[in-house]
């Protein structure tokens, strides 16, 4: 190979890193509302708080890069809530069955749920402060409508 | 392992990221250098001392360093204590050393696998090796992307991985 083909092939590699890279870091903190249903009925009452209107669900795994910044992001966001909104962190290893069943392939990746287990939304990745408080304030939005409509 | 029982001793995540750097580029000086023999096939005698080979090798060793003695007691973890991180802010947040010292495992055997195949004298075995490695060095180094973790998590998704 001379030495233009070669320089191709190294730039060929640095151009499919980048793509790669960009396409990764677009999904990270990406919420989805879509298609999302309830947690499975055996989910022990331990991932759930059932003092706070919604619980911030955190699938980590031993070996996550992002997960202590997003342990932070998530705990400021419940203890500034005033207990509306509860944090709990659960290792993918200890509940293999639903971490397939809510088809968690990546970690840190977080459920909004309420106090019924309805999976609210699901953020992908590490998301900043702001992407979390957004959806807790939508999610506590929604829940107050329901609970308003009740009431009448 | 639980996450609720975490030690909170934890290290600057940019540490790893400057090591994947380091790596990145002699992967790509490795594999400058090896595709001009990686074609041929030449005698193993030969191909052992190869220049793309001995470098790879090297890169391996110092793989292996940084996934069997832990990420903390990585040498370019130590050039980074000592040169870079005098210079910059404190971090925003400390990282478990346990995800950057997988990432090294993967990076290890991806490497040994090249200078396996090399010395089996597979054409294109050992650039195929240090591309992959090159790869998920500069996703690590640039965007910060573990690779080896993402995947860990499709493993355990995929059930082949469970808790010990």
């Amino acid at each position: 190979m001379d030495a233009l083909q070669i320089a191709l092939v190294l730039a060929a590699l640095v151009a499919v890193a980048t793509l790669a890279g960009f396409a990764w870091q677009n999904t990270q903190g990406s919420v989805s509302r879509r298609a999302l249903s309830s947690l499975p009925p055996d989910v022990p009452p331990s991932l759930v708080d059932h003092s706070a209107v919604i619980t911030l669900l955190q699938f980590s795994g031993p070996f996550c890069s992002y997960c202590a910044a997003m342990r932070g992001v998530l705990g400021a966001e419940a203890s500034s809530s005033e207990g509306l909104v509860a944090h709990r962190e659960i290792d993918i290893t200890e509940y293999p069955e639903l971490t397939s069943a809510l088809k968690v392939s990546q970690t840190p990746t977080t459920f909004l749920v309420t106090r019924s287990g309805h999976i609210v939304s699901r953020i992908h990745g590490a998301a900043k402060p702001p992407v979390v408080a957004e959806e807790v304030h939508q999610a506590l939005t929604t829940r107050k409508a329901q609970s308003d409509e009740y009431l009448i | 392992m639980s996450t609720s029982s975490k030690s909170p001793a934890g290290i600057d995540p940019r540490g790893p990221r400057f090591g994947a750097g380091i790596t990145g580029v002699l992967l790509l000086v490795t594999i400058a250098v090896g595709l001009g023999t990686a074609a041929s096939v030449a005698p193993l005698a030969e191909r052992a001392v190869q220049p793309a080979f001995l470098l790879l090798a090297a890169i391996t060793a110092v793989f292996a360093w940084g996934a069997f003695a832990g990420i903390a007691r990585h040498p370019y973890g130590s050039l980074f204590r000592a040169l870079i991180r005098p210079r910059l802010e404190p971090p925003a947040y400390l990282e478990e050393p346990e995800p950057p010292t997988f990432a090294q495992l993967v990076g290890f055997l991806v490497s040994v696998a090249g200078v396996a195949l090399h010395l089996l004298g597979v054409p294109y075995g050992l650039v195929g090796a240090a591309a992959v490695a090159f790869i998920a060095a500069f996703l690590n180094s640039v965007f910060g992307l573990c690779l080896g973790c993402e995947m860990y998590a499709l493993l355990v998704r995929a059930k082949i991985i469970r808790s010990a």
